[in-house]
């Protein structure tokens, strides 16, 4: 970033003792190239998403494949099996839902005899990093639905593995995320698919907007369930029963948890 | 290695610069930022008289003195936690509260932990890197890790200068000087730090908001460090310095001169159209009176000063949003926000355009300064970064406000006049100006409240293009006042969704519509307009918007199993 040239100028204004202006100015310059820097990351990764984003029922989803598999939030597609979706190039297709996991929120749908479409791979959701910067696509408050162009949005990593709000294991972002968003990739700077965006958390519970908390499915967590949804249409998710527990609020020496306190036989 | 070197000479010269160099974020990825920070934030819960409270704090010394405010944790609080994010847990004693300040500092029995230094919050300049973290819907607590957040420092302001804002249901009731963030803050996160790029606490979070801005604020640093002195006196050295690779403080002394407040009175009680009805979080629950009280409260436009900006000095031209002028007027003044005098333009309204969301005001004294530039083109990219300079609520600041975000798209209502943004809009800086990273003046953030639906700071936010502003100045100078810019309209309506041929296939067609006279007809696939072939009816739509009112296009159809060509001047919507 810093050329030879520069390098050598700023040594001999050092030599000479007047540099508090100019220092001042150069380090701007610095400040301003880092911004760029990134800045061009961005707006390469966004052009790599947008034709790979789908608008679907008033909110979100994304193309996995060439031959035409898109995941979204099940909540988006729930009462459906056929859907019309739009790319950004006003592109439209008829969609079948194939495969649902309500409790993870994932659906998966299939585009009739697609091939060659634009398609986003996955990335590997555990190696993410609290910090590490990712955009989110996606259509809040339905704003790009008239002229097909997705909103694209920055932000970090806020949190992993958070337990909240139905998800048991949520990616936590600061990327703006609203009504709307639900079913759109959460997405690295490198293009990878890390998350499908899910809910959001507001300030005040009658305000319906983005306070910089979203909260997305981790991609590891699909790309396990990915071959069941294809085939066999439904993820189960397994589940203990028969324990009756009680909860056990935090002490000084331990954290919150709960106690077992009978089995049920068989 | 030359960015080594480079350091080291900034080291020198800059001077009190203690503490090792971490390397820069890679790509943006501020990681070493939050695992450094990590370990000083803890999660803190208290009960008092059957409440549970809970929030957020941060150790500013080894033995466990830490600090939090006393909206989390009350003067007579009991059954105070403490959970570090090492899942450890300790009870917490409180050594001291300052109410009117809300500061209050709490002990554990723990040594060698990780402490933050409290840095000096007068040094902190408009558009630096800053982060917040803390116990965000009991991150901390739950999950072991404090929420992370990094944004800019957005303001700063006096709350009682421009009238306070509080949660009613939190506790919070400072008011006096504070910093503002655009950085995530959230349930939880106040009594935490708010950290600036040198990793030291520059503020903590509380839970008042400007009336206008309604964005995170903190109490800042220096008010901290005098309410505690006879407590902790903090070490001179700063914390290791964490490089910061989005920070656009350098922007403001080019940028600032442009932006006014505008003082505007009402004859009535009059504001902007009612916004659309708000979406319910549970539609099965509809809202109560007391916040259906809150809706409207939060879809009000307060009483404080509003964003402008200064075109041309010497006329007196000074742009803002239509909303802002919108009902009877009894009088408008102009400030400039770098004016020391702090006099007061009155001004009155020449042009507006509703569809751009733009009014047109003329002092009716000159100003000084240099005039904004309108450029021909902008070459807008999605993802690029979108800089919006607001005037300070505060009428005696000197300081702007700033939010910054990315280009979120390209082409939004009024026929692709508008672009979308993510940086923080709210009532304070509608009316503002948005710049690219050189400082090029991009766009006026606009209000649109229809069909958006608006989510204050919600990320969501659009800006009429100066491209769009510089093609309609003239008209607004000449005194027009446009409810609706014409667009062009062909008068068909086509069948959406996928269809079995390539094209725009016609599913009505409108009586006397340019349409109807140029022969078009239901069931005609329209495949080229002006020789650019049409595939999709969404296309052709996104075709027909970059034509003019009257202006002539050829038609290729497919009907039946001829190809003909038919010549349509469109009208007017």
């Amino acid at each position: 970033m810093i050329s030879k040239k520069k390098y050598s100028f700023w040594v001999v204004v050092l030599s000479f003792g007047i540099f508090n202006a100019l220092l001042v100015s150069a380090e701007d310059k610095d400040i301003k190239s880092l911004a760029l820097n990134l800045q061009q990351k961005i707006i390469q990764v966004s052009e790599k998403v947008i034709p790979a984003y789908v608008f679907i029922a008033g909110a979100s989803g994304v193309l996995v494949s060439p031959d035409g598999y898109v995941l979204t939030n099940y909540h988006v597609v729930a009462n459906s099996v056929k859907w019309d979706v739009f790319r950004a190039d006003g592109k439209s297709y008829e969609a079948e839902r194939i495969g649902c996991d309500p409790t993870g929120d994932i659906a998966l749908l299939k585009i009739k005899d697609a091939k060659e479409l634009p398609y986003l791979e996955f990335g590997d959701s555990d190696t993410l990093e609290v910090g590490q910067p990712v955009i989110v696509v996606g259509n809040p408050f339905t704003i790009g639905i008239s002229d097909l162009e997705p909103t694209v949005t920055f932000g970090l990593i806020s949190a992993l593995h958070r337990f909240q709000n139905d998800y048991s294991d949520a990616i936590q972002t600061d990327a703006a995320i609203n009504p709307g968003n639900s079913g759109g990739p959460l997405i690295t700077l490198d293009g990878k698919i890390v998350g499908i965006n899910g809910k959001l958390e507001t300030e005040i519970g009658f305000i319906f907007a983005n306070t910089g908390i979203g909260y997305a499915i981790p991609a590891n967590q699909i790309k396990r369930f990915l071959p069941k949804l294809k085939t066999e249409g439904q993820v189960v998710h397994a589940e203990i029963t028969g324990l009756r527990v009680e909860p056990i609020q935090a002490t000084e020496n331990s954290r919150s948890s709960i106690k077992v306190i009978e089995v049920v036989k068989n | 290695m030359k960015k080594q070197i480079l350091q080291l000479i900034l080291i020198i010269t800059v001077g009190g610069w203690v503490g090792p160099a971490i390397a820069e974020p890679k790509d943006g990825n501020y990681y070493e930022v939050w695992k450094q920070i990590s370990p000083s934030i803890v999660g803190l819960t208290c009960t008092l008289d059957n409440a549970k409270f809970h929030g957020t704090g941060a150790i500013i010394k080894s033995d466990g003195l830490m600090l939090t405010t006393s909206s989390v944790i009350p003067p007579k609080a009991k059954d105070i936690l403490v959970r570090l994010n090492n899942g450890k847990s300790y009870k917490g004693k409180i050594v001291f509260t300052d109410e009117p300040n809300e500061v209050t500092l709490l002990d554990i029995e723990a040594d060698n932990l990780i402490s933050l230094n409290l840095g000096d919050s007068d040094k902190v300049k408009i558009g630096d890197a800053a982060y917040t973290l803390g116990d965000s819907l009991s991150s901390i607590i739950n999950d072991d890790q404090p929420a992370f957040s990094r944004g800019i420092i957005s303001g700063r302001y006096s709350l009682e200068k421009e009238g306070a804002y509080h949660l009613e249901e939190i506790t919070g009731k400072y008011i006096g000087e504070v910093i503002e963030t655009t950085a995530a803050v959230n349930g939880g996160i106040d009594g935490g730090p708010l950290i600036s790029a040198d990793g030291e606490i520059i503020g903590i979070i509380i839970l008042s908001y400007s009336k206008s801005r309604r964005l995170g604020t903190a109490l800042p640093s220096n008010i901290i460090k005098s309410s505690i002195k006879e407590y902790f006196s903090p070490p001179e050295q700063s914390a290791g310095k964490l490089p910061d690779p989005v920070s656009f403080n350098y922007l403001l002394d080019k940028v600032k001169p442009f932006i006014v407040g505008l003082r505007i009175t009402y004859e009535e009680k009059s504001q902007p159209p009612e916004p659309p009805p708000r979406r319910q979080p549970d539609p099965m629950e509809p809202p109560t009176p007391e916040t259906s009280a809150e809706i409207k409260e939060y879809s009000t436009r307060p009483d404080s000063l509003l964003s402008g900006i200064l075109v041309d000095p010497a006329k007196g031209y000074v742009l803002t949003s239509y909303h802002h002028i919108a009902g009877k007027l009894k009088e408008v003044k102009v400030i400039k926000q770098t004016d020391k005098s702090k006099k007061e333009y009155p001004a009155k309204v020449v042009g507006w355009c509703q569809d751009f969301d733009l009014a047109l005001l003329k002092t009716e004294e000159a100003m000084t300064g240099e005039d904004l530039r309108l450029p021909d083109q902008t070459n807008l990219k999605v993802g690029q970064w979108a800089i919006i300079i607001g005037n300070n609520p505060d009428p005696t600041a000197f300081e702007t406000t700033m939010t910054a975000g990315i280009v979120s798209a390209l082409n939004r209502l009024i026929n692709g006049k508008a672009f979308q943004l993510d940086a923080k809009i709210n009532y304070g800086n509608i009316g503002g100006a948005v710049f690219d990273l050189d400082g090029n003046f991009i766009g006026l953030v606009g209000q649109f409240a229809h069909p958006l639906e608006w989510g204050l700071n919600s990320g969501v936010g659009l800006a009429v293009k100066s491209t769009a502003i510089k093609e309609i100045l003239p008209d607004l100078i000449a005194g027009k006042k446009i409810e609706k810019t014409p667009l062009p309209f062909l008068g068909v309506q086509l069948v959406s969704g996928a269809l079995d041929v390539k094209g725009a296939k016609i599913d009505q067609v409108i009586p006397d519509s340019a349409a109807e006279k140029a022969g078009i007809k239901v069931g005609d696939v329209i495949i080229q307009l002006n020789n650019k072939s049409v595939t999709e009816s969404r296309e052709l739509i996104n075709m027909i918007r970059t034509y003019k009112v009257k202006e002539k296009v050829k038609i290729k159809i497919q009907r039946e199993d001829k190809t003909i060509e038919v010549e349509a001047v469109l009208e007017q919507r």
